[in-house]
């Protein structure tokens, strides 16, 4: 790196990398752990010492469990919850474009249009992104409740995409303020509408914003659970809500099928994170200075 | 301030244009926050119960005067429990995500990837992660246990199960801190690294004249963000260990969850309840804001401002 990194960096190193070695494992162990109790059998949830590695077979009082598909193959099959999980996947993903298509436009007409009253407006957005959800939800199931949208996916859709709202915007404009005013007004000025401008100047230059955008957008709604705990019951419910409900009293817990499940949802979204890691952190970085 | 001068004329004005493209954002945000917020706001100063069908009587202060004095003083315990969990969580994200972030700063191969890596508990659900320490926290057969070579009951009443929601916590979003605490590293100039060298300044005193001073901004900022976000504490307290009263995970928003939805009660008590942890709320958030005006005025003057 610099001349600093390399006359300090030989000692010191290898006790570096063993330090960031042991934080890695141990903020990895849980979802590893996850994964691989997802591929065993209801004996070697419950036995100790726990037990990690797939093998044939299961040697008593070793670190060996025998591994299995059935887990998957019962979730898999388990026709409520693939709907749950299509529910998680539809809101989410619905939420998230809606979210961002109007908090770019919104984001567009704060950066470009500023208005007596502008910042006040922008604070009241970002304001509404502080509020906590369960202070909101009373009310908001009552309103559903008159509305006919309880145990709607379409009443989640409007939900996450208003929570979301107020990030997409913030971010949004924080990032169009970047792209010169002076391109678009060129484009209008050889005889382009503003639509065109907007769709093809503007655009292409903040898909970097837009991405991270909808990276943390779909992150937030994928793993909410506050709303639909208590605006869903039988028919929108998603998988947070579901995978929670397995667990009931915490006598006699399916681990296994329970771990599966945690997988098969959380897997996407850490793939997808990890495909767009270089949006992620900027998003993370920018949307906290930019609020 | 000027764009739109000596453009030609176009079937649309500047205001409207600019009206069409904020009012959508705008008319959702007020349609569902500002309009249950003043509906609970009227529902807090009365004893409105939706199950049984009579006209709901006005009660003024009642259901807040209640909320205060309440018998066992629930809510103000729950509210500085909540206030002692945002201490102890946020203050061990930041130590736990300032010293990985340090240890991140030398560039190395892969170190992308590797981040990206740390940085999958922030991607999860906490309500599905929840689920599952409650099997890492198993009092008979928990991995937890095994590894601490103990038989410590987590959850139900115990005190400890305040520390599972810790725990539970700070593996999730320290990498948050991580982050926050890699960026305000990587915004110090190295210049100043090269000066303290040649002027044979120590170890001990780089960091603390430099490194720690000069960071300090974007980790205070990540601390008023996790500071926030855990005093709405909700999902892990929720699965860890359920919504019961009186518990040592009965943080507000959890108060909130079993009054307000835990059947035939009134809802002018828990709406009453929202608006105190809703005051709370923005108090913080108002704090925040100050702060976030501060840090862009100190770090960034031109920022926010159209080029």
């Amino acid at each position: 790196m610099t001349a600093r990194g390399q006359a300090h960096g030989d000692r010191a190193a290898p006790f570096r990398a063993a330090l960031l070695a042991a934080y890695a494992l141990i903020s990895m162990a849980p979802v590893f752990y996850m994964v691989v109790t997802a591929f065993k059998l209801p004996a070697d949830t419950a036995a100790l010492p726990p037990r990690f590695l797939p093998g044939l077979s299961a040697p008593e009082n070793s670190l060996w469990f025998r591994f299995t598909l059935g887990n998957f193959r019962r979730v898999l099959s388990d026709l409520e919850t693939l709907r749950y999980l299509f529910n998680s996947v539809f809101v989410s993903v619905i939420s998230t474009a809606l979210s961002v298509a109007i908090g770019s436009l919104a984001g567009y007409g704060f950066s470009r249009f500023p208005f007596r009253g502008g910042r006040d407006a922008l604070f009241f957005v970002l304001s509404t992104r502080m509020l906590p959800p369960l202070a909101v939800a009373v009310p908001i199931s009552f309103m559903y409740s008159r509305l006919g949208l309880l145990d709607t996916r379409f009443g989640l859709i409007l939900l996450y995409t208003c929570f979301n709202l107020s990030f997409t915007t913030w971010m949004m404009k924080a990032f169009i303020d970047e792209i010169p005013a002076a391109y678009e007004e060129a484009a209008m000025l050889d005889g382009h509408s503003r639509l065109e401008a907007l769709l093809r100047v503007v655009l292409p230059q903040a898909a970097p914003g837009i991405a991270a955008t909808a990276v943390f957008s779909l992150i937030s709604a994928w793993n909410e659970y506050a709303f639909a705990l208590t605006l869903t019951s039988t028919d929108a419910v998603t998988m947070p809500v579901r995978i929670h409900a397995i667990i009931g009293d915490n006598s006699g817990v399916p681990w296994g099928p329970l771990a599966a499940a945690s997988t098969l949802f959380l897997l996407p979204i850490v793939f997808f994170g990890l495909m767009m890691r270089k949006h992620l952190i900027r998003g993370v970085t920018f949307g906290a200075v930019k609020g | 301030m000027n764009q739109g001068r000596g453009a030609p004329a176009r079937f649309m004005s500047e205001s409207s244009v600019r009206n069409l493209c904020i009012m959508p954002a705008l008319a959702l945000l007020i349609a569902f926050n500002v309009f249950p917020l003043l509906a609970s706001l009227g529902i807090s100063l009365t004893d409105f119960n939706p199950i049984i069908d009579t006209a709901p009587r006005f009660v003024g202060m009642g259901n807040y005067r209640d909320l205060v004095e309440s018998p066992r003083q629930e809510v103000w315990r729950s509210f500085s429990r909540t206030g002692f969990l945002v201490l102890v969580t946020v203050g061990l994200e930041t130590l736990i995500g300032f010293a990985v972030a340090l240890l991140l700063r030398r560039s190395f191969r892969g170190r992308g990837l590797f981040t990206a890596i740390l940085l999958i508990p922030m991607m999860l659900s906490p309500a599905v992660m929840g689920s599952f320490w409650r099997y890492l926290f198993n009092a008979d057969y928990g991995a937890l246990n095994w590894f601490l070579d103990a038989r410590l009951n987590w959850d139900g009443s115990r005190a400890l199960a305040f520390w599972a929601v810790v725990i539970a916590e700070v593996w999730m979003w320290t990498p948050f801190m991580i982050l926050l605490s890699l960026a305000g590293l990587n915004a110090i100039p190295e210049t100043l690294y090269e000066a303290a060298e040649v002027d044979r300044a120590g170890a001990w005193f780089r960091f603390r004249h430099i490194t720690l001073p000069l960071a300090a901004p974007m980790v205070l900022l990540g601390i008023v963000f996790r500071a926030m976000d855990t005093f709405r504490l909700f999902d892990t307290a929720m699965v860890l260990n359920g919504n019961l009263e009186g518990q040592h995970t009965t943080f507000v928003s959890v108060l909130l969850h079993a009054r307000g939805f835990g059947g035939s009660r009134s809802l002018g008590e828990p709406t009453a309840l929202a608006y105190l942890l809703l005051i709370a709320s923005l108090a913080l958030a108002t704090l925040v804001l100050r702060y976030l005006d501060h840090v862009r005025g100190v770090g960034a003057p031109e920022r926010g401002r159209r080029p």
